[in-house]
Parts: structure tokens; C-alpha cells; sequence
């Protein structure tokens, strides 16, 4: 009787070892502004990610009123962890692109309400005015404490949902789930399918509505993150205005790049690098994209897409009208 | 030692297993997929509508309507509309998303890429 129940024990065992790495389970949730989306092989972590990425929001997002970030807007100071690792990462990258990518940038941020049912663009010269008012040259860190001088204030959309991924694949990776995770288009890739593939990661057509995808690419334990300038974009008077700011002008960035998609080993650099090489151009982006170890897809409006050396083997055109080339 | 008992059990388990995975659903054509707050509201097989027939869906106050060729968000309270402005989707991996209303309509089917970046 014991061999019996013993036998039928491990049967049952094989079945679902089996069965459970290769069973795909996909669940999403809300948050960060964003839909999240978590693919995942050999088991399910949706709970504590989801609790770690809305324990994130609440740390970084300026638009919640008692976050951590909304409180050192209201008084200038505050000793957080999680802030002072991001403002050190993002001043850093701030001196590296001459402060053109920035997170202390509210003051240009908060004029433009993409979401609105009739968004107008502020006046160029109240644009100016606030984007004169910014910068990281006002963010102080010493340790864990964050000092903002001259009434700066933070944004930190530039690299949240990068972030978000990172929390996402750090607990993945300790429950030893393979998987993808996408937090709005910042995705965390952690390992490879059961079959030991890659996963694949399409890369939004930037000329096409919907979410329909131009090219792949093949990635396995990395993250990606796109920015493109047809992402969030309202038209007033006959102009046609995107969400990605110049924080010289206060207005949006003028460049013939319409997306830029960085690959790197993490989420923050990832989401903050793609905004970063779309406002310091192609050339200033290549050698910025050098200094993080990073990987990039640039589509220019005119349908010529660079694609860097290091993701010539991964990257795949599904669709027609790109004319590609390869960066070294 | 293994002894032929132990062999057939092995071989046993792992012929349930192939046969449990052959089982699982796959291969019948897209599906358009409305979710509301990450619970699934819908399930449409798009081959399962015919030619020239739209069906009509609201989830949360969003419209979705779907033919066999694909769905799309028609209608949304949202200020934004920019899950109206996504227009029809129709290939496996593409999402139409409203956010402030929490739906969404997702091609699954064969070939859908495991994440969309953008």
C-alpha cells in the first residue's frame, strides 16, 4: 500500500514539474500610470511584485500627493534611500549629456498636461522662464539625504518605469521564475523559456498607430526601454506637440529621432538612457550609450533605423519601409 | 538498482507529462482578450465571427467592438481618448489600453511576441 501511494505520489510530482515550468501565466495590474504586464514560466510572483512596484510609486511619483518625492518638492529636503540612489544615478547622467536629460525638471513638467481633454502648450516664453528655474545643478546628495535649492523640484518619469522592472525581476530572479515584465514599454527580461530560447521583444513602429511592432528583438536576462516622440503627443493649432522636453527651451525636443530603444543590465539605466539619447542626438548618444555598457535601436524619421553592434545578432525586421544599418 | 517497476513508473510519468502539455490549448486562431483591472471580462475568438459581423462589448463604461479580423476600442469616457486614437488592433502581442478606466483589449494567438517595448 505504502510503495503504492509512494509511486503515485512521485507520478503525480513528475506531472506537475512538468507541466508547471512550461505553463505560461500572464496577469497584469495598474500602476506608475501604466498597465503592467507579467509573463511568467515556473511559478507566479504577480502579489509581491505588484505590492513592490506600488511600494515604489508611492516612494517616486511626484503626482501622489504624500509620496516621498512629492514631500521633497514641498520642503526642499528629505532622507530617503531609494531618492538618494536615483538622484545620484540621475545627476551623473545629467553631467554626462550637459544637462540636457534631467529629473529636476517639474518646474517644465507641470506646464504640460498631455492627459487633458484639450491640452494647450504653454507660451515659449513661460516655458523658458521655467526652464531657466531648473536644473541639476540645484539637487545636492550626501548620503541618503536629498537637498533641493532654489525651489527645484524633481520629476522622475525620465526613469520610473525602468525602475519598476528592476523591483519586478529582482524578485523574479529569487523565485526562480523566468519571465517578462512590462511596465507600460520599460520591460525587465529575467533568464530564458523553458526551451531555452530567448524571449522575444517587439519594438513599437513608431509611424503606426496602435501597438504594432516593426521589429524584434532576442533577449534574454536584460532590460529594455524606448522612448519615442509619438508616445504622448496632443496637435494645437495645427503643430504637433510630443512629451519628451528640451530643458533648454521648456519645450519639446527638435530632432529628426523619433525612438530611441536601449538595452542594458538595468531598468533605470535602460528607461533614463532611451530619454537621455533622444535628447543629446545620434552621435553624443552612440558615445553615451558606450559609458553604460548599453545597447540601442534608433529609428530617424525619414525610416532609417540603427541598430549597435552588440544587438545585430538579436535584432529582426518584421516589417517592410525600414532601411537599417549597423553602428559599431 | 532500478528495478522494472521503477522504469515503467518513470516511463509512465513522463508519458502523462508530454500528454498533459500536448493538451494544453493552442493553435485555434486569435483571441481578442478585454480585461478590466487585470481580470479577464472577455474572450473572443475572432474566427468564431462572421464575415461582416461586428460584435459590440462595454467594460467599465469603455465600448470595444470586434470583427474577425481584429477589435478596437470605439468609445471611452476618458478625457485623452488615447485608447480611441489606438485605432483597430489585429495582430498577435498588440494591446489597446485605456488607462484611466483600467480595460484593455489584447490579440493573444500564436507568434505574439513575449513583451512590446514603445
Amino acid at each position: 500500500m505504502k510503495k503504492i501511494a509512494s509511486s503515485a505520489l512521485a507520478v503525480l510530482l513528475c506531472v506537475l514539474l512538468c507541466g508547471c515550468a512550461g505553463i505560461q501565466s500572464k496577469t497584469s495590474f495598474y500602476a506608475m500610470g501604466s498597465m503592467v504586464t507579467l509573463t511568467s514560466y515556473g511559478g507566479n510572483a504577480q502579489s509581491e511584485i505588484e505590492s513592490a512596484v506600488v511600494g515604489l510609486e508611492n516612494v517616486i511619483s511626484c503626482r501622489i500627493g504624500d509620496s516621498a518625492a512629492a514631500k521633497l518638492n514641498d520642503s526642499g529636503s528629505a532622507e530617503n534611500e531609494t531618492l538618494a540612489e536615483i538622484m545620484r544615478f540621475s545627476k551623473t547622467l545629467s553631467e554626462r549629456t550637459g544637462g540636457k536629460y534631467d529629473t529636476a525638471i517639474y518646474g517644465i513638467t507641470s506646464l504640460w498636461d498631455f492627459d487633458a481633454e484639450n491640452p494647450v502648450p504653454p507660451s515659449e516664453s513661460e516655458a523658458l522662464a521655467a526652464a531657466k528655474g531648473c536644473g541639476y545643478g540645484n539637487v545636492n546628495v550626501e548620503g541618503d539625504r536629498v537637498t533641493l535649492l532654489n525651489g527645484v523640484k524633481i520629476d522622475l518619469g525620465s526613469l520610473g518605469k525602468g525602475l519598476a522592472c528592476d523591483k519586478a525581476a529582482e524578485i523574479m530572479k529569487e523565485k526562480g521564475i523566468s519571465g517578462v515584465a512590462a511596465v507600460g514599454g520599460s520591460i525587465g527580461v529575467c533568464g530564458k523559456k523553458p526551451d531555452g530560447s530567448d524571449f522575444v521583444i517587439g519594438i513599437r513602429n513608431p509611424f503606426a498607430s496602435g501597438s504594432e511592432y516593426f521589429a524584434t528583438l532576442s533577449l534574454h536576462d536584460c532590460f529594455v526601454s524606448t522612448s519615442g516622440s509619438y508616445e504622448k503627443t496632443f496637435e494645437y493649432e495645427n503643430v504637433i506637440y510630443h512629451h519628451i522636453l528640451d530643458t533648454s527651451t521648456g519645450y519639446p525636443v527638435d530632432t529628426d529621432i523619433v525612438s530611441v530603444t536601449v538595452v542594458c543590465e538595468s531598468g533605470m539605466a535602460s528607461d533614463a538612457l532611451s530619454t537621455a539619447v533622444f535628447c543629446v542626438g545620434y552621435e553624443n548618444g552612440l558615445s553615451l550609450l558606450k559609458q553604460y555598457g548599453a545597447e540601442a535601436v534608433i529609428v530617424f524619421s525619414d525610416n532609417h533605423v540603427v541598430v549597435t553592434k552588440g544587438l545585430e545578432e538579436r535584432f529582426k525586421s518584421v516589417s517592410d519601409g525600414f532601411e537599417v544599418s549597423y553602428a559599431s | 538498482m532500478l528495478r522494472k517497476r521503477d522504469v515503467l513508473l518513470i516511463v509512465c510519468a513522463l508519458a502523462l507529462s508530454a500528454l498533459l502539455l500536448a493538451l494544453l490549448p493552442k493553435g485555434e486562431g486569435a483571441y481578442a482578450v478585454i480585461e478590466y483591472d487585470g481580470a479577464v471580462a472577455e474572450r473572443i475568438l475572432l474566427a468564431g465571427i462572421g464575415e461582416g459581423e461586428t460584435k459590440t462589448y462595454t467594460v467599465n463604461g469603455v465600448t470595444i467592438e470586434a470583427d474577425r479580423h481584429g477589435a478596437e476600442i470605439v468609445k471611452s469616457p476618458c478625457p485623452s481618448q488615447t485608447c480611441v486614437k489606438t485605432g483597430k488592433i489585429s495582430k498577435p502581442g498588440q494591446c489597446a489600453v485605456c488607462l484611466p478606466r483600467r480595460v484593455s483589449v489584447t490579440i493573444s494567438g500564436e507568434g505574439a511576441p513575449d513583451g512590446i517595448t514603445g
